[in-house]
């Protein structure tokens, strides 16, 4: 080696784990035998390379997956600002690829909603579901503002509450709805938000969020004390309610569908 | 459990989303955010990881068009998803804390209805707080190559750092991890720092 005091047993351990070994003897102007040698003749290199492999199989241990609902909700957010390019928005009808992205969108929230609510009612003939999509009247049209968001409101929005008791509830929503971190973990978000969105504002993130013929209702609110604007989308047998930030149609604050 | 699928390779579903295919932008999305999760909640911890996979997948979406093709999508993924958790990091670090700090460093735990079994949960904990008093450059290299396989090339690349930083971070920060999961000895002729 040229500079043996450059050798560093854990770098040259940690390089002999990563496959990297050669590349650091080269640094070190030696070949990968010489400082594999060296590596050997190191007291405690056997019990060290032990624990750095147990080290990095910790690290690279898989984690849980995200749950339907949470990845239908993050895709969903950033799909909300796709923007197309101007070529492409111009060889298409206007509209078309908002559409696309919107339903795209929808598609995954329903479909995790569907079976993350068919997963978590567990095994029965889905009544749960079933009630909640027939539960009441939805919303249609402007709805205008609301005051602070919470989760009756928005129960009420499409069609009330799921009929029948109160775990049947609470099992739909907990599996059907999905808050953002900031969010209280209670019902009733902010009780006393008095932030409100401006009209172009829930404008804008309906035109982006749904598309002309598939927006049941919009409207605005405030969400956990920041303007938000409300959209209910259909789709199919379903609603989808979106609840975004007034500044950010892409910041997806809370989503329920039935 | 059914989920959308397209078999198209990376490279094609990027094209395709660059010349406006938002259903190729959606399936590229869709099948890569696990990913991007993973590397979110181990660089920023359980609490903000789904916060900083969204601004990830939003930064993939809006500059989807800059991607140029020369390296695998995963890497330029990586880069993206890196950045989004140090932003996220960085935000932490200018907000106030609502909760006490934890003395451990762990900032987070699985509920008590996860399905997680007991001894998962403790290597949970324990893994968390390690990784959270890793210093922050430390964590990153760490968990770019355990978590997404890049070699030290492609992570001297992704940070825009020389290799021989990339090792010496690896290193010390692996010998740290070690120490804190297990009885890894200190050694007596490095106390961190890189080497370039």
């Amino acid at each position: 080696m040229t500079d043996p005091e450059a050798f560093d047993i854990e770098i040259a351990l940690s390089a002999d784990l990563d496959g990297e070994l050669a590349d650091y003897a080269a640094e070190l102007g030696t070949d990968e035998p010489t400082v594999r040698a060296r590596i050997e003749r190191s007291p405690g290199a056997s019990e060290r390379r032990a624990q750095l492999v147990t080290a990095r199989q910790a690290v690279a241990a898989p984690e849980e997956p995200l749950d339907e609902v949470t990845r239908a909700r993050l895709v969903a957010g950033a799909l909300a600002s796709f923007t197309p390019p101007l070529a492409a928005r111009d060889s298409r009808p206007p509209g078309s690829l908002l559409r696309a992205a919107a339903a795209a969108a929808i598609a995954l929230v329903v479909l995790g909603g569907a079976i993350t609510l068919i997963t978590q009612v567990g095994g029965n003939d889905g009544s749960a579901a079933k009630s909640a999509a027939t539960g009441g009247r939805v919303r249609s049209g402007n709805i205008g503002d609301i005051g602070a968001i919470n989760q009756q409101k928005l129960d009420r929005l499409i069609g009330g509450p799921p009929a029948g008791a109160a775990s049947s509830t609470t099992e739909a929503d907990s599996s059907s709805a999905q808050r953002s971190e900031a969010a209280p973990s209670v019902n009733g978000f902010d009780a006393n938000a008095t932030a409100r969105a401006r009209p172009e504002q829930v404008t804008a993130c309906a035109q982006a969020i749904g598309a002309q013929g598939t927006v049941r209702f919009n409207g605005s609110g405030a969400y956990n004390g920041e303007p938000a604007v409300i959209v209910g989308i259909a789709a199919g047998d379903r609603t989808v309610v979106f609840v975004v930030a007034a500044a950010d149609c892409a910041r997806v604050l809370y989503s329920v569908s039935r | 459990m059914a989920r959308r699928s397209d078999s198209r390779p990376d490279a094609d579903l990027a094209r395709a989303a660059t010349a406006g295919d938002s259903e190729a932008m959606s399936a590229l999305l869709a099948r890569h955010i696990d990913r991007v999760h993973a590397i979110c909640r181990k660089i920023c911890g359980a609490h903000d990881a789904q916060d900083a996979t969204q601004e990830a997948l939003i930064s993939v979406v809006r500059s989807i068009d800059r991607f140029d093709h020369r390296s695998a999508f995963t890497t330029w993924l990586h880069r993206i998803a890196t950045n989004a958790a140090l932003d996220e990091l960085r935000r932490r670090k200018r907000r106030p804390e609502p909760r006490a700090p934890d003395p451990t460093g762990v900032r987070d735990v699985p509920s008590a209805g996860s399905a997680v079994q007991p001894e998962r949960v403790v290597d949970r904990i324990d893994l968390d707080a390690a990784l959270a008093r890793l210093p922050d450059d430390f964590r990153v290299a760490v968990v770019l190559r355990d978590v997404t396989d890049l070699d030290y090339a492609e992570i001297a690349e992704a940070l825009s750092i020389p290799i021989g930083t990339v090792r010496s971070r690896i290193a010390r920060g692996r010998a740290a991890l070690a120490r804190d999961l297990g009885n890894f000895p200190r050694p007596v002729d490095v106390q961190g720092g890189d080497h370039d």
